[in-house]
């Protein structure tokens, strides 16, 4: 008899934490992948996932939701905003699901292209925590863990990418290993029909040699970006800096850098210290005395 | 008596003896997912719509890294290129009683955990702090996310944010013990950017509500929704 009771208390402890999950106290998301890139041709939805995991030891209520997104300032922050076509046009599968703790989904998404129109579409998946309930007494503020992947979405043939480099800077000095070039970059492209791209540019420090190619961060259409360039290498003297935009238009822009870079750093101050010992040898020892008239 | 020794040793025994066994593979018509590991459990889960997978066990998983290389470890980590964020110490806020003409604080860490070469974290709220009369709020203070302002004491009114702690701040928000406050927008908006590999850790921010109210404010209970998004810096 014992027994039993013992056997009916550990069915009813089991079976009220199976029924009443404990929901996490601190909010915590993960996803996967960062972005996801894609060119898509009209007239057939295509299929995507995204996984969405809970890195904590409790379970937790997870919401879906698709916003747009827009750069802000020239250092790339983003900015998200509810836009009706973006989230027509990119449709998770499930609004609402729990996960245990340690547990993932692999969720599917639709796009769908006829909806979203050709050209550029931006915008984002997003997995978010649900807001618990507040407190009773003073200021509350729920907070909600938010996590999404970025849509990089090219619909049918696309648009234009085009660009151009509106300035380069640099430091008036450089020392150090390299030559950083700060490249303004604007894309051209008209904000409906141009795309966003990530723009290649070419590094050339000094007089002689190649150019070395880098690949900037992705810039939206309309949107003017500070890329920062780096070149290693041995530079002495007075330099030009030239940039070339190899993505999309093909412009240039110099700037010109007093650098003492590489090797240098260290020959030339052993070239002045010898330089300088050998004139003040040559002024005390060797140099014959000056005669005064008296 | 022996009979439940023997019954007690027996159950022990194949609990022990079990083998680790294969986490399981995930198939639909549109992708394969083969984790090959050998682990305790594993588990696989799902409909026409999703898969669940579960994983435990391991011997060994986690990151490794450095600001050139990455190594993943185990097979949760074979989930590449994600971004993770945790807000500590839990789920609600709770910034203590306002009198009006003295300020109140209370902080929340933002932990990201990421392998993206750069980050951003945003925030927003549903609406202003609102009273439980649904109709009476607390606007937030004049500073914005692009431009935040000093703290007054005694003349700031509202619910403003700063960040008190972290790496790679941006200068905007100031330094203790004066730090900038911005009101809190309504749209998603990065208030701080992290560039560079983490190198497998986590990197911690820590943001401060600070709140004052007029005098003439209704005494009660408002509340709101904050929401904190991370996502990598594209």
């Amino acid at each position: 008899m014992k027994r039993l009771w013992m056997i009916a208390l550990v069915v009813a402890v089991a079976s009220g934490l199976v029924a009443t999950p404990a929901y996490a106290d601190a909010p915590a998301l993960k996803i996967t992948p960062l972005k996801y890139q894609e060119q898509v041709p009209l007239g057939k939805d295509k299929i995507g996932y995204v996984d969405i995991s809970n890195p904590t030891n409790q379970t937790v209520l997870v919401q879906t939701e698709v916003q747009a997104f827009r750069q802000v300032g020239q250092k790339g922050g983003l900015e998200f905003y509810s836009d009706e076509r973006i989230s027509a046009g990119i449709v998770p599968e499930l609004k609402e699901f729990s996960l245990g703790p340690r547990e993932a989904i692999r969720l599917q998404f639709t796009i769908r292209p006829n909806v979203l129109g050709e050209g550029g579409a931006y915008g984002v998946i997003f997995g978010r925590t649900a807001p618990t309930t507040f407190g009773q007494n003073n200021a509350n503020v729920a907070v909600s863990a938010r996590v999404g992947t970025l849509m990089v979405l090219t619909i049918g043939k696309g648009g234009e990418r085009r660009g151009t480099i509106e300035q380069v800077r640099t430091p008036r000095f450089a020392f150090g290993n390299s030559v950083t070039a700060e490249t303004v970059y604007h894309n051209t492209g008209d904000t409906s029909r141009g795309l966003a791209f990530n723009p290649t540019l070419a590094l050339k420090v000094g007089w002689f040699g190649k150019a070395q190619s880098h690949d900037g961060p992705l810039v939206l259409p309309g949107v003017t970006r500070d890329i920062e360039v780096q070149r290693s290498g041995s530079y002495l003297g007075l330099i030009p800096v030239q940039v070339t935009d190899q993505t999309g238009g093909g412009s240039s822009k110099t700037a010109w850098i007093l650098a003492c870079t590489g090797y240098w750093r260290w020959v030339l101050p052993l070239v002045l210290l010898v330089v300088g010992c050998g004139w003040y040898t040559w002024r005390r020892w060797v140099r014959p005395p000056r005669h005064t008239n008296s | 008596m022996l009979r439940r020794c023997l019954f007690v040793a027996a159950l022990v025994g194949v609990v022990l003896a079990a083998p680790a066994t294969d986490a399981a593979r995930s198939t639909s018509t549109n992708y394969q997912l083969d984790p090959d590991v050998v682990s305790n459990f594993g588990v696989r889960g799902g409909s026409a719509n999703y898969g669940l997978i579960n994983s435990g066990g391991e011997a060994a998983t986690g990151t490794n890294a450095s600001s050139s290389y990455k190594l993943g470890t185990g097979y949760i980590a074979q989930l590449i290129q994600s971004v993770e964020l945790t807000l500590n110490p839990a789920s609600t806020l709770t910034i203590p009683t306002v009198i009006p003409g003295t300020s109140q604080n209370a902080s929340i860490q933002a932990i990201v955990r990421t392998d993206a070469p750069a980050y951003d974290l945003a925030v927003n709220q549903n609406h202003n702090l609102t009273h439980t009369d649904t109709v009476t709020t607390i606007p937030g203070v004049s500073g914005t996310i692009a431009s935040p302002a000093l703290w007054t004491e005694g003349t700031t009114k509202g619910l403003g944010f700063t960040i008190t702690g972290g790496t790679q701040i941006e200068a905007k928000w100031g330094t203790t013990p004066n730090f900038k406050y911005a009101a809190m927008p309504n749209t998603a908006t990065t208030f701080h950017s992290h560039s560079g590999y983490l190198g497998g850790s986590s990197d911690t921010t820590t943001v401060q509500y600070r709140l004052d109210a007029v005098s003439s404010q209704k005494s009660g209970t408002y509340t709101n929704i904050a929401t904190f998004t991370a996502t990598m810096l594209p």
